[in-house]
């Protein structure tokens, strides 16, 4: 069986492919949707039909524009930028923002960093005290990313070595992934998923955490 | 015989020839507006601006090509398929953006969408034809209708009536895309009570979304179906 080393250059030229079609940093402009120039989007609508369409509309654009960032945005509270536009002198509530993000880890779209803290500031009836309102963003599900290490282990021939979160996720081998970089939180859940299937397993505590995949 | 009879007889002679007479020349017409529409085949299809001078033609001599999917004009001109394809995409875009403009959407903003939608298709299609489109849609009972709001047509895809008081409302909006309380009182003499209510009945309806977030303090009411923003049909 080819070494991962050897196994590289004969590789290249689908790399190359993958790079220029998939994970090449994005420089051309974020092309905002057109919600976001309609002032009522930062209003909490009242109307709960209307509610639920601008909450998806928010989550859309959240995901799109934390995939297009460059770096990429993998976290976010409800206090960032995004809820800002600036020119329209309009900014969604860090209250209201708080729902979007509550909607977007309802849809599996989002996770609380700090669940706990997310769960006790629900009791206190949604303060926007900063105490879980901070979420990882899923603009990737767990179960895509999951496709995406689960597809490089087997295209690099590397199905039952270990390898460390860390070379995961910041070795040169994979720079070139779109998983490259992706916050370890993140990353564990990706793979709690293949240790569901079976199709991993988790060894180790702490940053020398290794996964090994089968 | 007498006299009298003689008359009627010749009476009934003269409207019998012209009877015939006209009947033939019409026959000629739809003869030769067949024959038209068989040159221009190609024309009709793919120009709107035609298409909807023909529709028009069509009407004066009171052909409808539009009337039988199995009749002649239609096998000729293949156009009932061409209506009743546009009227399913219409019913898709107006259901897409129904939670966003509460199901009433600027005639303007649904001929974008669908040309969006069918940009791969080489046929241009006009704000005459999607009319048309929705027209044969109203046939079927599907509860779509056109609405003209001061200069603007609005297709409404609920069964939501519009009062008089709502149009007005709405007619108001167009200048700004929004109005104030304040502003449906002074324009149109009500009562605050009236504004308010006409208001919130638009709000329920999820025709009217609400923006409290300008530095007057005032609350805006923004209707996307008379705001030109164009709603990218949701894909989550």
């Amino acid at each position: 069986m080819a070494s991962p080393a050897a196994a590289g250059p004969s590789l290249l030229p689908t790399t190359d492919i993958l790079t220029t079609t998939n994970t090449s940093p994005n420089t051309d402009a974020f092309v905002y949707p057109p919600q976001y120039s309609f002032p009522p989007f930062y209003t909490l609508q009242p109307n709960l039909t209307t509610r639920a369409s601008q909450l998806s509309s928010w989550s859309g654009l959240i995901l799109a524009y934390a995939a297009h960032a460059n770096p990429r945005l993998y976290r976010l509270t409800p206090a960032h930028s995004i809820f800002t536009n600036t020119a329209l002198r309009r900014t969604l509530a860090p209250t209201d923002a708080r729902l979007v993000l509550a909607h977007m880890v309802e849809h599996g779209r989002a996770a609380w960093t700090d669940p706990t803290a997310a769960t006790k500031a629900r009791k206190a009836g949604a303060g926007s005290d900063g105490g879980g309102g901070e979420v990882w963003l899923y603009w990737r599900t767990p179960e895509e990313w999951a496709q995406q290490l689960g597809s490089w282990v087997e295209a690099t021939g590397q199905r039952n070595t270990v390898l460390t979160l860390y070379e995961l996720l910041e070795g040169d081998a994979t720079s070139r992934e779109e998983f490259h970089g992706l916050p370890v939180e993140v990353a564990k859940s990706a793979v709690a998923v293949l240790v569901r299937r079976g199709r991993a397993q988790m060894l180790g505590e702490g940053d020398g955490v290794g996964v090994k995949f089968f | 015989m007498n006299l009298q009879d003689q008359y009627r007889m010749l009476g009934e002679n003269v409207a019998k020839i012209r009877t015939d007479m006209m009947k033939e020349q019409l026959a000629t017409f739809r003869s030769q507006l067949e024959e038209f529409a068989r040159k221009h085949k190609s024309d009709i299809r793919k120009n709107p601006a035609f298409r909807s001078q023909f529709h028009e033609m069509c009407a004066k001599v009171g052909v409808d090509p539009l009337a039988s999917n199995k009749g002649f004009w239609a096998e000729l001109l293949g156009i009932g398929d061409f209506y009743y394809e546009l009227g399913v995409q219409i019913v898709d875009i107006c259901l897409a953006t129904r939670p966003h403009n509460g199901g009433l959407i600027n005639l303007q903003e649904l001929c974008n969408l669908l040309r969006q939608r069918r940009k791969s298709d080489r046929e241009a299609v006009s704000e005459d034809d999607c009319l048309r489109a929705i027209s044969k849609l109203k046939v079927m009972g599907s509860g779509f209708e056109v609405v003209s709001v001061g200069k603007r047509k609005l297709v409404r895809s609920v069964p939501t009536e519009l009062n008089k008081d709502h149009n007005e409302i709405l007619e108001l909006a167009q200048a700004q895309g929004f109005v104030t309380v304040d502003e449906v009182e002074r324009r149109l003499s009500w009562t605050s009570g009236r504004a308010i209510d006409a208001l919130d009945t638009l709000l329920d309806e999820g025709l009217a979304m609400i923006d409290d977030g300008h530095k007057d303090g005032k609350h805006r009411y923004w209707f996307p179906c008379v705001s030109s923003i164009s709603t990218s049909v949701a894909d989550t």
